[in-house]
């Protein structure tokens, strides 16, 4: 099945038809004494959408391919280009036949256009044309035979990118450069199980294959990355850039005809295409990017659950710290099997390279993989070496920009290295962006302002469920009930909760937090807000006190938010205690420890 | 390292687990492993102690004169203890506050 390199025919478009429920176009093709069937490819789609291919006009095919669909052949278009327009059909051709196709060797003189000059000025039309349905003996690379050729696999591999619908009988070779997850889905059609491969050949093409149900389980097992298979057999689709990051604009579904035999490993195809980019210029690239990085992997945290809010489905993540030579480590996210093998897989501080990773803005930046990424352990490039050396030379405590402090978002956990101080507040700037700060500090309560009308406390909304999960205001009513803002309705009890302001200080700086009930709680040994106001009404101001005392030079671990706002036109930088968690000492003090042993 | 002879006659800190006590002496388990002997003539009830105490008194060529007994809970890191102490004593050592007695 050949791309033929002949000297560019000129043909006459003596028909065209939209065929399918797709816009796709059947032409008719003229030499002025045979015709033959051709399809437009679907990138040629818009010379006839724009009017420029019109029935009778002349066209010079560039690129074209023959192929044999039901024992007739068929010429898929894959460049060509107007000559000239023509009022009418040209002499009277006949369907040509198969055998003339078929036949190599000697170019047939065809008689009618060729000779005679187009009515236009053609483009370097003229004598020297060979039947273009003639089949020159000269064969592409691959070795291949012509459009009926079946003879053995080995000789039919094509090149990745002359994949297309209409070609039935192909062979590729390539490089299994990812390998997704089995998936199941069970939905009103029923369900089944499927995986998917990313295949990477030597013209440096890639191509997405799809295995469904029986042929899942079959193959899953079977195939391995990094490994070189010959494959055929499957249907071809036009493939959805979404969610298909390969170069090749076409995917595979593999069948039940589907045959993959494996192969001797060779150079001549690479482990995979990378395009790095350095880890310190992640800073300043839009989340939702897809990018490659390699570096070494620092770090691997240990395996946490996740349940997903849509499918309620637990995850299993785990975060990789990968570092490279631009001085900067950002967190790497895996997810599924991939995290509960990583502590093993990734030991030992090895250059890792990943392909297809998801940029997000999660705690500064961080990256997330995808089904479709990619990842190599000591991968084969001269990369790996560069990186390996850089880490080597630098001895492993130098410090490199971390890209993913600050606890951004409020669920994760900072680790020890990622804690800040309280004057970081103020020398780093935070709260001045968009979106609020996060971050970390270990601070001592050092004064709390509960002399408030009242009580450091609001009147909130009894109403446990939605909207108002017990946090709404409310106010109180003439007749001693409260009204919720929210739900509307009146209640006879509200439920208070702690609002109030304290001074945090740590070794560099004090700063004033909001502080709010959860966090208030755990200061105030468990009392809640209602039990506080009782003993005010019951004039036990004394046991008031001695709590809040009590409360005061208490270390915690805080978490923080910054955001600067406009507070009786001014700017303000606020800071929001978020959680404050006591101090696990024993755990602290090895911390220590080793932040002490690192600062030879 | 209480049995180093730079502490001899100095007031020292112990902090270590109790293996046995028969009324007047105790055997302390210090963070390094090593087992010293405290002369504590009564001030240690066998059955009351707690698992973790810290022992302020004198060291003597055999044991440690004890002065105080302070219980520490029954759940101490000595191991991470014992690397802090470590490092306060040789490392950072100037950087340290002269204290009544020295912790070791």
């Amino acid at each position: 099945m050949q791309k033929i390199d002949v000297a560019n025919p000129h043909v006459q478009v003596i028909n065209i038809k939209k065929v399918g429920t797709q816009d796709r176009y059947r032409v008719i093709l003229s030499d002025g004494t045979h015709y033959i069937q051709g399809m437009l490819a679907t990138q040629l789609n818009n010379l006839i959408t724009e009017n420029h291919l019109v029935e009778n006009a002349i066209v010079c095919l560039k690129e074209f391919i023959t192929n044999v669909v039901q024992d007739k052949t068929v010429l898929i278009l894959l460049k060509c280009e107007i000559v000239s327009i023509h009022g009418s059909k040209i002499g009277n051709p006949t369907e040509v036949y198969k055998a003339d196709i078929a036949a190599a060797g000697a170019a047939k003189p065809v008689g009618g256009m060729y000779n005679a000059p187009p009515p236009a000025p053609a483009a370097g039309g003229g004598s020297n044309y060979s039947n273009p349905y003639n089949q020159p003996s000269k064969t592409s690379s691959g070795g291949g035979s012509g459009p009926t050729g079946r003879s053995g696999l080995s000789s039919n591999i094509i090149p990745i990118g002359q994949l297309n619908p209409y070609q039935n009988k192909w062979v590729i070779q390539g490089r299994i450069t990812n390998k997704g997850d089995m998936r199941t889905w069970n939905n009103a059609k029923g369900e089944g199980c499927l995986f998917s491969i990313d295949i990477l050949d030597s013209s440096g093409m890639d191509i997405r294959g799809t295995f469904f149900k029986e042929d899942a389980n079959k193959w899953h097992s079977v195939l391995e990355v990094d490994k070189i298979y010959t494959f055929s057999g499957g249907r071809l689709k036009v493939a959805n850039p979404q969610w298909n990051k390969c170069k090749c604009q076409h995917e595979i579904t593999f069948d039940r005809s589907t045959d993959i035999q494996l192969q001797k490993d060779d150079d001549s195809i690479p482990q995979n295409m990378f395009d790095f980019s350095p880890i310190g210029q992640l800073e300043s690239t839009e989340p939702e990017a897809i990018i490659d990085i390699i570096g070494v992997v620092a770090s691997i945290s240990p395996v946490s659950s996740i349940t997903a809010k849509k499918t309620g489905n637990e995850l299993k993540k785990c975060e990789l710290t990968v570092m490279d030579d631009s001085e900067a480590q950002v967190n790497v996210t895996l997810w599924g099997k991939k995290a509960e093998t990583a502590e093993n897989e990734y030991a030992g501080c090895p250059v890792v390279a990943f392909k297809g990773l998801k940029v997000s803005d999660f705690g500064g930046r961080s990256c997330g993989t995808l089904m479709s990424s990619a990842i190599l352990k000591n991968p084969r490039i001269p990369e790996t070496e560069k990186i390996s050396a850089w880490f080597q030379n630098r001895g492993a405590n130098a410090t490199v920009k971390n890209l993913s402090t600050g606890g951004g978002g409020a669920g994760r956990i900072t680790t020890f290295e990622e804690r800040k101080t309280v004057s970081a507040i103020r020398n780093e700037q935070l709260g001045y962006n968009e979106k609020p700060d996060w971050l970390s500090f270990k601070a001592t309560v050092s004064f709390i302002k509960k002399d408030k009308e009242g009580g450091p406390w609001y009147p909130a909304c009894p109403n446990a469920e939605e909207p108002c999960k017990n946090m709404c205001k409310v106010i109180s009513t003439s007749d001693d009930h409260w009204q919720c803002e929210k739900c509307n309705k009146q209640y006879d009890k509200c439920c208070r909760r702690y609002i109030f302001s304290a001074t945090l200080s740590d070794n560099t700086s004090t700063c004033w937090a909001s502080i709010f009930n959860d966090q208030a709680l755990g200061m105030l040994q468990g009392h809640t807000a209602d039990e506080l106001n009782e003993w005010m009404q019951n004039g036990d101001y004394d046991k008031f006190e001695k709590l809040f005392d009590d409360a005061l030079f208490t270390e915690w671990i805080v978490k923080a938010k910054v955001k600067s706002e406009l507070v009786s036109e001014e700017q303000r930088v606020k800071t929001t205690a978020y959680a404050m968690t006591p101090i696990d000492y024993a755990k602290e003090s090895k911390e220590l420890l080793k932040a002490i042993k690192n600062l030879q | 390292m209480v049995k180093e002879p730079r502490y001899a006659n100095l007031i020292v800190s112990v902090v270590g687990k109790c293996v046995s006590n028969d009324g007047t002496n105790v055997m302390l388990e210090t963070g390094d492993g090593t087992q010293v002997r405290i002369q504590h003539e009564g001030a240690l009830e066998p059955g009351q102690q707690t698992a973790f105490v810290e022992i302020v008194g004198c060291v003597t060529e055999d044991f440690v004169q004890c002065f105080v007994c302070r219980p520490m809970g029954d759940e101490f890191d000595l191991e991470t203890y014992n690397e802090m102490i470590t490092l306060q004593n040789t490392k950072y050592q100037n950087i340290m506050m002269q204290d009544d007695y020295i912790v070791a």
